[in-house]
C-alpha cells in the first residue's frame, strides 16, 4: 500500500508543478504599474499615431472608441519629450482636447468622452456599441461572449478584449460572460462599454453566505467553503450532497449506498462526538432542515442504508435527497470557530446552509434542462462457478469427516446443479432508466422579481429480473418571490420548495444477496413469475426462496416543503430591522406489504396471513428569527452589529400499525379490508430551543478585520438545570497583500490573507427526553384482561449536559497573477469535551446503555488545501483546475477512568477514537488449517481471548482525501472531469460467510486454501459446519488480518457539453442552448479487489451512470 | 451618505422592535420546556394509576409467557431446555443459535445465545422499578397495590428461579439503580435461593386467595393472575430445588388440598383455557391465533421440521414412554415426510389462523396442579414416606391410563418420579434440563445424548456462559466457569 501513496503523492505533486510552471510561463513578462518614463519626438504628427507610436515604446494599451478616431486624427502635434513622466505627456496631449479625456490604470489607456452623455433619451433608438472587457486587475478577456439578453444578438471579443455590436436597441442589457469569470450584466446606455469582469474561480468578492448574513472572500474571518450552482447543476443526484463529493476539503461525504434516497454520512473536520450525532447543522434558506430522518421510520426496512448517525439517531435514508440539485444557487459549508460559534449548541459539527435560486430583474426568460440514459451497477464481481462450488462443498463435508445430509439439497440431488447461475446478471445486472427534466421561468423588474420552477425526474432501479415496477418518481416545485418598496427600504422575499418523492424500492438490497448465493441455487422464479419455493410432494416448500420477500411491495411517497419569508426595512440609514420566518416539513408514508405470495406454502395456515404495514411520519420545524442591524463607516473604519434572537419548535410524529388477514392479496392495500390490527407504534417527540445571539465585525482600512459572535442559547433535550449555556468567538484577519511594502515587494501576489478564529460551540445531537424516565406501551391486539401493557423505555439520567467543543483554526489564503493562480491554506484544531457518551451498560441494569457526560477529550487536527488556477487562457482553449486536499488527524486526548470504563475495549488515549482493537493475525495453521492469532504474550492461539487479546491496533481514519476537478474549453465545447480520492484502511466485510458454507459462495481467491497438512494457504480450509465457523466469524473477522489499507481515486463524474454556435441559436430564438453527455461514476481506481467498490463493499455502489442531456434558455 | 427623514410613527417601530427583541431575550426559559411525548408516560403517573400501574405487570407475564419463542426470553425455556436435554432436536439450517443449544456447544462469543440474559434482566428491571413505584405511591388503594405488589415479587421469584437454573451463580439485581446494578458481581445460588424464597413469602400475604379480574379486587373464572397459591406452588418447587423436603411437602399439599379450585383434569383439557388443572395461566395477545407454541411446534402434515417449525421431539423421549401412556397418543402427534416421521408436542393443539374476534380456546399454563403432585411425591420420598410418595405418583400415573409404578425402595421410588416428571412435563418451561441437574443426572445422561447430537459433553456446560460483551462492561462480573 506504501507505493500506492507513494504514486498518488507524485501525481498529485506533478499536476501542482505543471500549473505552476504554466503559469509562469504565460505570466511571467506581467510587471507591475511603476512610473514610466517616455522618450518621444515627432513633427505635426496625429494624434492617434503619437499615441499609438508611445504605447509600442513603452508598452501600454491604448484603447479607443470608433467614434473618437476622427477627432484623433484631425488633432496634430509637433513635439518632443525626454523622459517625460506618461501622465505628463498624456495631460499636455489632451490638455486642449474638450471632447475626449483619457483613463490610465497600470498600463493601460483608455480614450473616452469627457462629459458623459446624460440621458439615455438622447441616444439613438439604434446604434452600434463598441467595448473592452477586462477583469478587475485590468487585463484584458480575450475570448468572452457578449450577447444581447433575450435575443439571439452577440458576438465574442478579439484578443485585445474588443467587441462591436451593432443594431443594439437603447435600453438593452449585456450579458458578458467568460470561463473563468462571473457573468456580468450591463445596460448598454453609452455607446463605449468597459467591462470590467470578476474573475470566477476563488473570486474574492464573490459573496459567501454566513450565519446570519453575507460577506465576501475577501473580508471572510471564518472558514467558508462556497459551492456554486454551476459547479453542480447538471449532476442528475438524487441527493444535491453527493454532489459535493471531493470539492471541499474538510468535507467528508459518504453515501450509503447506490439507491435513490440513501443515507449519506456528512462530516465537517472530522467527528467531534464520540458516541453522538455528528451531523452538521443544515439551513436551507435561513430555516433549519433535518439532517437524519425521524425516528420510527425505519421499522419497514433499511434499505435505504443508515446516515452514519449515532445511536439514538441512526435512522435509514437521507432526507436532503427532497432537495432538488438544479434549484440550489450556492452551498456554503461553513467550518471553523468564527463560522459556527454564533450557532450556539447547534455548530459544534459545522454548518451547511443551501440557498436556493431567486428570481432575477429583467425579460421574462424561460430555461429548461432535460437529460436522460441509464444507471448501472457497471461491475461485476468473480464468483465461483457452479462447479467449483460443489467441489468447494463436498471438500468441505470431507474436511467435517461429515456425510452429505438431507439438507444438503446442494449435494444430495433435490437440486438441478447442471444449471449456473449469474446472479449479479440476474439479480442487480438491469440497466436502469433515468430521466430528470427541469424548467424555469423567471423575470421582474428592479422593484419585484420572480423565479418559478418546476422539475420531474423519474430513475428505475437495476434489478431487473423481478422489480421492473421499483423505480423512484419525483417532481417538484420551486418558487422566489422578491419586491421592494420604490426607496427599496423595505423588501419582501418569499421562497419556497415542494417536493413529491415517490420511492417504490425493494424491500431490501439484493446486491449482497448476489454477491453470496450458491452460483447452483434453484431458479428463484417459476416460469410463471411467482417464488420458486421448489415445492415436494406434499405441497410444503424445501427451499426459503432468499427473494421471497420480493413479492413485497415497498413504497415510501413523501412530501417535503421549505418556505421561508424573508422581511427587512431600513429603520435608518444605518439600521435595519429584519426577520426570517420560516417553515419546513416533511412528510412520508411508508407501505409494505406481505402478500401470501411471499410466505412459504406451509405456513400459510399456520397463524401467517397477508399484512400491511404501514408507517406515517411527519417532521416539522417553525423558525422565527428576527434581528437588528447597525452598520455604519467612521472615516476608514467600518463598523457592523448584529443581535437577534432565534425560536425553533420541532415536532416529529409518527405512527405505524401493522394489519393483517386480508381476505385477498388483491385488497391488501385497502386497510378496512384487514380483520385484524397485530401491532402498531407511535412517537411524538418535541424538540425547542431558544436563542440570543450577537455579532460585532470591525473593519479598518479594509485591512484589518476583526469579529465577535455570542450566543447564549437553551434546549429541550437537557435536564432543566443545565438547559441554558453560552458560546461565543472571536476572529481576526489582516489582508497583508494591502500593505505598500507587500505590494512593492511582491508585485506577483494580488492577495493575501492571514486570519485565525477561536470559539465554542456545542452538541446536543444526544435524542430527545433522554434526561426523563418513561414508559411506553407495547401493542398487543388482544390486551391483557383489557389492560395496554407498559414498558419503560430506557435509563434516564437528569443531569445531561452540552457537549461543548472549542476550535481554534489559522489559515493562510493566498492570489498570485490577478488572482488566476490562488492556494488557501488552513488549519484547525478542535477538541470537544464534556462527551455526553452513550455509556454501555451490563444488561443486568435492564437496559444497555445510559447517557452520560464523561471527562473524555477528542482532538480533531485538520489541514486543508485548496488551490485553483487557471492553466490555459486564450479565446479557443482554457483549461481550469482546482485540486483540494485534506488531511485529518483524530486522537482521544484524555478520557479518566477509562481503564475501569465499559470503553477501555474501544478506546485508547493517545490514539484516533476510530481504531480497532484486534486480534494479531499469525498465519494459518499448515497442519490443522485453521487461523492462528497471538495472544497478548506473543504466543499463538486459535482461540484468542476478546478482552485480553486484542493486541493490534487499526486506525481506520482517512489519512488524506481530496478532490481534483478540471474543466477545459476548447471552442464551443467543454469537458469537465471531477475525481476524489480517499486512502485508509477497512475492514473487508467479504464474504460473509465460511468458505464451504450451504448455499453460500466466495470469489476465486479463495480457492488458496488449505487442503492438506502441510500447505501453505492464504486462507483456511473449507467448512460446512459451526465449529470453524466460529473460527472466521469470531476471530478472523476482528482480526488485523480483515482490513486493508485501500486507496481509490474515483472519477465523480465526466461531463461534455457543447453550447450551439450563434448562427444556430438565432435560428432557433434561443440565447443559450447547450447539448452534453454527463457521466457519473464512470471509473474508480482502487486497490480494493475483494468488493465491488471500497466506499459501499457489499451494497449496492454508487451507480454508473450515462445520460445525454440538452438545455437551453428562450 | 444619504439622509431620509423619519415620520414618527417609524420611530415608535423601532422602540417596538427593540422592546420584542429584549422581551424574548428574557422569555428563553418558557420556550425551551417540552411537553412529554403523547405516547410515552413519566415515572410518578405510571405507578399512581391503577390501570398503568397494572399495563407494567401486565408487560412481564406477556412476556414471560409467549413472546416470539425467537426473542430466547423465559418464554422459550421449553426450547432452549428441550434442546439443551435430551427432548427435543432441532434442524441443521437456518438457526446457528438453536444448534448450539442442541449441540451444547454455547460460547462466550455467540451473539444471539445471550438473549436469554437480556430478556430475563430486563423483566427484572422492570419489576425492581414496579416493586420501588408501587411501594411509593400513596395514590392506590391498599388492596389493590398489595396485589400488584405481590404479583411483582411472584414474577421477580419466577425470573430468579429461570435464571438460577440456566446460570448457576447470577447478578442479584434488587434494586433499579443501574449505579448498582452495573457492578454487581455473581451471587451463589445458595445466595440466590433465599431471595427468591423471601419474595415467595412475601407474595402469598400480599396475593389475593381467589383469581381476581383487571380491577384486581372482583374474583374471575380467569385463572391469569397470580394468587396466593401460586406463590404457594412456586414456593413448593423452591423448597423442592433446595431440598427442604418438609417444606415443599407442605407447600404443595396447600394447593393440592385447595380442590375446590384445583384438581386434575382430562389429558385433552390440561391446556384448555381456564382448566381446572391451572394454578396459573397467561392469556395469549395475538390476534390471529392462540398460543405461540402451537404454532411454532405443530409441522403442518406431509412436511419435515423447516424453518418455520425448527424443533421436533427426540428419540429418548419417545421411548421413555411406557406402553400404553396415553400422554403419548394425546401430548404427541407427527408429521411423515419422504418415509420418515417427526413427532412434535401436542400439548398445545391450536395452531389455525384466527379471526381476532374469535375467542381463544387456549392459554398458556404456567403452574398446573399435576406437577404439585409430582413435587409432594418427590418431597415425601426424600423423607421416606414412600407410600403417600407413590400415592402421589400413582395419581398422575392413572390419569395418563397406566397403571401403579413398580417401584419399591426409596431410590427407585425417587427414579420414577424423575421419569414421570420427563413424561409428563416435556416441552414444559425446560423442566427436563432443569431436572437433570437437580437430580446430578445430567452427566451421566448428557455424556451420551450430546455426542449423540454431534457435540461434546463437559460438566460445565450445564450452565450458560454469559456474553463477552457483557463482561467487557461490568469488571465484576466474571464468565461461568469452564468457559
Amino acid at each position: 500500500m506504501q507505493s500506492g501513496y507513494r504514486i498518488l503523492s507524485i501525481k498529485v505533486l506533478m499536476v501542482l508543478l505543471a500549473i505552476t510552471l504554466i503559469n509562469s510561463k504565460l505570466y511571467g513578462a506581467d510587471s507591475g504599474g511603476q512610473t514610466t518614463e517616455v522618450f518621444y519626438s515627432v513633427k505635426n504628427g496625429s494624434l492617434i499615431d503619437i499615441l499609438s507610436d508611445i504605447g509600442k515604446r513603452i508598452n501600454y494599451k491604448i484603447y479607443y472608441p470608433p467614434e473618437a478616431v476622427d477627432d484623433l486624427k484631425s488633432k496634430r502635434y509637433t513635439i518632443k519629450f525626454r523622459g517625460a513622466e506618461i501622465r505628463e505627456v498624456m495631460n499636455y496631449l489632451f490638455n486642449d482636447i474638450t471632447l475626449w479625456t483619457y483613463k490610465m490604470h497600470n498600463n493601460e489607456i483608455q480614450i473616452l468622452r469627457s462629459i458623459p452623455i446624460q440621458a439615455v433619451d438622447s441616444l439613438p433608438n439604434v446604434q452600434s456599441v463598441f467595448g473592452v472587457i477586462k477583469d478587475i486587475s485590468g487585463n484584458v478577456v480575450p475570448g468572452a461572449t457578449v450577447k444581447v439578453k433575450n435575443s439571439n444578438k452577440g458576438t465574442t471579443t478579439d484578443n485585445e478584449g474588443k467587441f462591436t455590436l451593432s443594431n443594439i436597441q437603447k435600453g438593452d442589457r449585456l450579458i458578458i460572460s467568460s470561463i473563468g469569470y462571473q457573468t456580468k450584466e450591463l445596460t448598454a446606455g453609452n455607446q463605449t462599454v468597459i467591462a470590467e469582469l470578476n474573475p470566477f474561480i476563488n473570486n474574492l468578492n464573490e459573496t459567501q453566505i454566513v450565519a446570519y448574513g453575507s460577506t465576501t472572500k475577501r473580508y471572510n474571518t471564518g472558514n467558508v467553503s462556497t459551492v456554486k450552482a454551476s459547479e453542480i447543476k447538471d449532476l442528475p443526484v438524487s441527493n444535491p450532497l453527493l454532489a459535493l463529493q471531493g470539492r471541499v476539503p474538510g468535507l467528508e461525504i459518504q453515501p450509503a449506498n447506490g439507491l435513490a434516497g440513501a443515507g449519506v454520512s456528512i462530516r465537517v473536520q472530522g467527528s467531534n462526538s464520540l458516541t453522538n450525532g455528528n451531523d452538521p447543522l443544515i439551513i436551507i434558506d435561513g430555516i433549519p432542515y433535518p439532517s437524519q430522518t425521524i425516528p420510527g421510520t425505519t421499522i419497514l426496512s433499511n434499505i435505504l442504508g443508515s446516515n452514519g448517525g449515532a445511536k439514538s439517531y441512526d435512522q435509514m435514508g437521507s432526507p436532503l435527497s427532497f432537495l432538488n440539485t438544479a434549484d440550489i444557487e450556492s452551498i456554503d459549508i461553513l467550518k471553523g470557530a468564527d463560522a459556527t460559534s454564533i450557532y450556539g449548541s447547534r455548530g459544534a459539527n459545522g454548518a451547511i446552509i443551501i440557498s436556493t435560486k431567486k428570481g432575477k430583474a429583467g425579460k421574462t426568460s424561460v430555461t429548461f434542462n432535460i437529460q436522460s440514459g441509464f444507471k448501472t451497477v457497471g461491475k461485476q464481481l468473480s464468483l465461483l462457478n457452479g462447479s467449483e462450488y460443489l467441489s468447494m462443498r463436498r471438500e468441505a463435508i470431507k474436511n467435517d469427516g461429515g456425510i452429505v445430509s438431507p439438507y444438503d439439497y446442494d449435494l444430495n440431488g433435490t437440486w438441478d446443479t447442471t444449471i449456473s447461475h449469474n446472479w449479479q446478471k440476474e439479480l442487480t445486472g438491469g440497466a436502469a432508466f433515468n430521466m430528470t427534466s427541469n424548467l424555469s421561468i423567471t423575470g421582474g423588474s428592479d422593484n419585484t422579481k420572480y423565479l418559478i420552477s418546476g422539475n420531474y425526474s423519474k430513475e428505475n432501479y437495476v434489478y431487473p429480473q423481478f422489480f421492473n415496477k421499483t423505480n423512484d418518481t419525483r417532481g417538484g416545485v420551486h418558487f422566489n418571490i422578491s419586491s421592494g418598496s420604490n426607496n427599496n427600504r423595505f423588501t419582501i422575499q418569499f421562497t419556497g420548495n415542494y417536493m413529491y418523492d415517490n420511492n417504490q424500492l425493494p424491500p431490501s438490497d439484493y446486491m449482497p444477496l448476489a454477491l453470496r448465493l450458491s452460483p447452483v441455487a434453484p431458479s428463484l422464479l417459476t416460469p410463471d413469475g411467482d417464488i420458486n419455493w421448489v415445492l415436494n410432494s406434499a405441497g410444503v416448500e424445501t427451499y426459503g426462496n432468499p427473494i421471497s420477500n420480493s413479492m413485497k411491495k415497498y413504497e415510501i411517497k413523501s412530501t417535503s416543503i421549505t418556505s421561508s419569508i424573508n422581511l427587512s426595512y431600513e429603520i435608518l440609514p444605518s439600521l435595519k430591522a429584519s426577520a426570517v420566518l420560516g417553515y419546513t416539513s416533511i412528510n412520508s408514508r411508508q407501505m409494505l406489504t406481505t402478500p401470501l405470495t411471499s410466505i412459504p406454502p406451509s405456513s400459510r395456515n399456520f397463524g401467517v396471513t397477508n399484512s400491511l404495514d404501514i408507517t406515517n411520519n411527519k417532521n416539522e420545524y417553525i423558525n422565527i428569527e428576527p434581528m437588528l442591524e447597525y452598520g455604519k463607516t467612521f472615516g476608514e473604519s467600518k463598523l457592523n452589529f448584529l443581535v437577534g434572537t432565534t425560536i425553533t419548535n420541532n415536532k416529529s410524529i409518527f405512527d405505524g400499525v401493522l394489519a393483517s388477514g386480508f381476505s385477498s392479496d388483491l385488497l391488501i392495500e385497502d386497510l378496512a379490508s384487514a380483520t385484524a390490527f397485530s401491532s402498531a407504534n407511535s412517537g411524538n417527540n418535541i424538540y425547542r430551543y431558544n436563542a440570543a445571539f450577537g455579532r460585532v465585525t470591525y473593519h479598518l482600512k479594509d485591512k484589518y478585520l476583526i469579529q465577535l459572535s455570542g450566543r447564549r442559547d437553551g434546549s429541550s433535550r437537557f435536564g432543566s438545570e443545565n438547559q441554558f449555556h453560552n458560546f461565543g468567538s472571536i476572529a481576526a484577519a489582516w489582508i497583508f497583500s494591502e500593505e505598500k511594502f507587500i505590494k512593492n515587494s511582491l508585485p506577483f501576489l494580488n492577495f493575501g490573507k492571514i486570519r485565525s478564529s477561536y470559539g465554542t460551540s456545542g452538541n446536543d445531537q444526544i435524542g430527545d427526553y433522554r434526561f426523563l424516565t418513561l414508559y411506553q406501551s407495547t401493542y398487543n391486539p388482544r390486551p391483557y384482561q383489557g389492560i395496554p401493557a407498559l414498558v419503560p423505555s430506557g435509563l434516564s439520567n437528569p443531569f445531561l449536559q452540552w457537549e461543548s467543543i472549542k476550535k481554534w483554526d489559522i489559515a493562510l489564503e493566498t492570489g498570485f497573477l490577478d488572482q488566476r493562480l490562488s492556494l488557501n491554506i488552513n488549519y484547525a484544531l478542535n477538541r470537544s469535551s464534556n462527551q455526553l457518551m452513550t455509556v454501555s451498560l451490563p444488561y443486568t441494569t435492564g437496559f444497555d446503555n445510559i447517557s452520560l457526560n464523561l471527562g473524555a477529550k477528542v482532538q480533531n487536527k485538520s489541514w486543508e488545501f485548496a488551490l485553483t488556477s487557471i492553466n490555459i487562457k486564450s479565446p479557443r482553449i482554457t483549461w481550469l483546475s482546482t485540486v483540494n486536499l485534506t488531511i485529518l488527524r483524530s486522537k482521544l486526548l484524555e478520557f479518566p477512568g477509562l481503564d475501569q470504563s465499559p470503553f477501555a475495549y474501544k478506546y485508547i488515549v493517545g490514539k484516533s477514537p476510530n481504531i480497532q482493537q484486534v486480534y494479531k493475525y499469525a498465519g494459518l495453521n499448515d497442519t490443522t488449517g485453521i487461523f492462528q492469532f497471538y495472544n497478548k504474550k506473543g504466543e499463538i492461539t486459535t482461540t484468542p481471548d476478546v478482552l485480553q487479546d486484542r493486541t493490534s491496533t487499526i486506525n481506520t481514519d482517512s489519512k488524506f482525501n481530496g478532490g481534483f476537478i478540471n474543466t477545459f474549453t476548447y471552442g464551443n465545447l467543454s469537458l469537465n472531469i471531477s475525481l476524489s480520492f480517499d486512502k485508509r484502511f477497512i475492514l473487508i466485510q467479504y464474504p460473509p460467510d465460511q468458505p464451504g458454507t450451504f448455499l453460500y459462495t466466495v470469489p476465486p481467491y479463495m480457492l488458496d486454501r488449505w487442503k492438506n497438512p502441510g500447505d501453505k494457504a492464504t486462507y483456511q480450509k473449507y467448512t460446512a459446519s459451526s465449529q470453524n465457523f466460529e473460527q472466521y466469524i469470531n476471530y478472523t473477522v476482528i482480526s488485523d488480518q480483515s482490513f486493508q489499507d485501500v486507496y481509490y481515486i474515483r472519477c465523480n463524474n465526466l461531463t461534455l457539453n457543447y453550447e450551439f454556435p450563434d448562427s444556430w441559436k438565432r435560428a432557433i430564438g434561443a440565447s443559450m442552448f447547450n447539448v452534453y453527455i454527463q457521466t457519473l461514476n464512470p471509473f474508480i481506481i482502487t486497490n480494493f479487489k475483494k468488493g465491488l467498490d471500497p466506499q459501499t463493499q457489499n451494497s449496492l455502489p454508487q451507480l454508473k451512470t450515462f445520460n445525454l442531456g440538452i438545455k437551453g434558455t428562450f | 451618505m444619504q439622509t431620509y427623514k423619519f415620520p414618527k410613527s417609524t420611530k415608535m417601530l423601532r422602540y417596538i422592535t427593540i422592546g420584542i427583541i429584549s422581551s424574548l431575550l428574557f422569555s428563553c426559559k418558557k420556550l425551551v420546556d417540552v411537553k412529554i411525548p403523547n405516547n410515552k408516560l413519566a415515572k410518578d403517573i405510571v405507578y399512581d394509576n391503577e390501570k398503568t400501574a397494572i399495563g407494567i405487570l401486565n408487560s412481564i407475564i406477556i412476556d414471560i409467557s409467549g413472546t416470539d419463542i425467537f426473542q430466547y426470553g423465559i418464554s422459550a425455556m421449553p426450547v432452549i431446555g428441550g434442546l439443551s436435554s435430551d427432548e427435543m432436536q432441532v434442524i441443521p439450517i437456518r438457526y446457528p443459535t438453536l444448534q448450539l443449544y442442541y449441540t451444547n456447544n454455547l460460547s462466550p462469543n455467540s451473539i444471539t445465545s445471550q438473549n436469554t440474559w437480556i430478556n430475563i434482566y430486563k423483566n427484572i428491571f422492570t419489576l425492581n422499578d414496579a416493586i420501588e413505584g408501587i411501594s411509593q405511591t400513596t395514590s392506590l388503594k391498599p388492596v389493590f397495590k398489595n396485589q400488584l405488589l405481590g404479583e411483582a415479587k411472584f414474577f421477580r421469584a419466577w425470573c430468579y428461579f429461570y435464571l438460577v437454573g440456566l446460570y448457576g451463580e447470577v447478578a442479584l439485581a434488587l434494586t433499579s439503580d443501574y449505579t448498582k446494578n452495573r457492578l454487581l458481581s455473581r451471587s451463589k445460588p445458595e445466595e440466590v435461593w433465599p431471595i427468591i424464597i423471601k419474595d415467595l413469602k412475601e407474595s402469598q400475604e400480599l396475593l389475593n386467595s381467589n383469581f381476581v379480574d383487571a380491577t384486581l379486587t372482583s374474583p374471575s373464572t380467569e385463572r391469569v393472575r397470580p394468587t396466593k397459591w401460586a406463590a404457594d406452588a412456586l414456593l413448593a418447587r423452591a423448597y423442592l430445588y433446595t431440598e427442604n423436603w418438609s417444606l415443599a411437602e407442605s407447600e404443595a399439599s396447600k394447593v393440592i388440598n385447595n380442590t375446590a379450585l384445583f384438581s386434575l383434569d382430562s389429558l385433552t383439557d390440561v391446556f384448555k383455557k381456564n382448566s381446572k388443572e391451572s394454578i396459573l395461566q397467561a392469556q395469549p395477545t395475538n390476534a390471529t391465533y392462540n398460543t405461540t407454541y402451537g404454532i411454532f411446534y405443530i409441522i403442518p402434515d406431509g412436511s419435515a421440521p423447516n424453518f418455520r417449525h425448527p424443533v421436533y421431539l427426540s428419540d429418548h423421549l419417545l421411548n421413555s414412554f411406557e406402553p400404553n401412556d396415553s400422554r403419548k397418543n394425546i401430548w404427541i402427534k407427527s408429521s411423515e415426510s419422504a418415509g420418515v416421521k417427526y413427532y412434535y408436542p401436542f400439548k398445545y393443539t391450536m395452531y389455525q389462523t384466527i379471526n381476532p374476534t374469535d375467542p381463544l380456546t387456549e392459554y398458556y399454563v404456567l403452574l398446573r396442579i399435576s406437577e404439585q403432585y409430582l413435587i409432594r411425591s418427590e418431597a415425601r420420598a426424600q423423607q421416606n414416606k414412600l407410600s403417600l410418595a407413590l400415592e402421589d405418583l400413582n395419581i398422575i400415573r392413572n390419569r395418563a391410563g397406566i397403571g401403579n409404578s413398580s417401584a419399591v425402595t426409596q431410590k427407585e421410588v425417587l427414579d420414577a418420579i424423575l421419569h414421570e416428571r420427563q413424561v409428563e412435563l416435556f416441552a414444559e418451561w425446560g423442566d427436563r434440563w432443569l431436572d437433570l441437574k437437580r437430580r446430578n443426572k445430567i452427566d451421566e445422561v448428557m455424556a451420551i445424548v450430546t455426542a449423540e447430537k454431534g457435540g461434546k459433553w463437559s460438566n460445565f456446560r450445564k450452565y450458560f456462559p454469559i456474553n463477552q460483551e457483557e463482561l467487557m462492561r461490568n469488571p465484576n462480573l466474571k464468565q461461568t466457569p469452564g468457559y
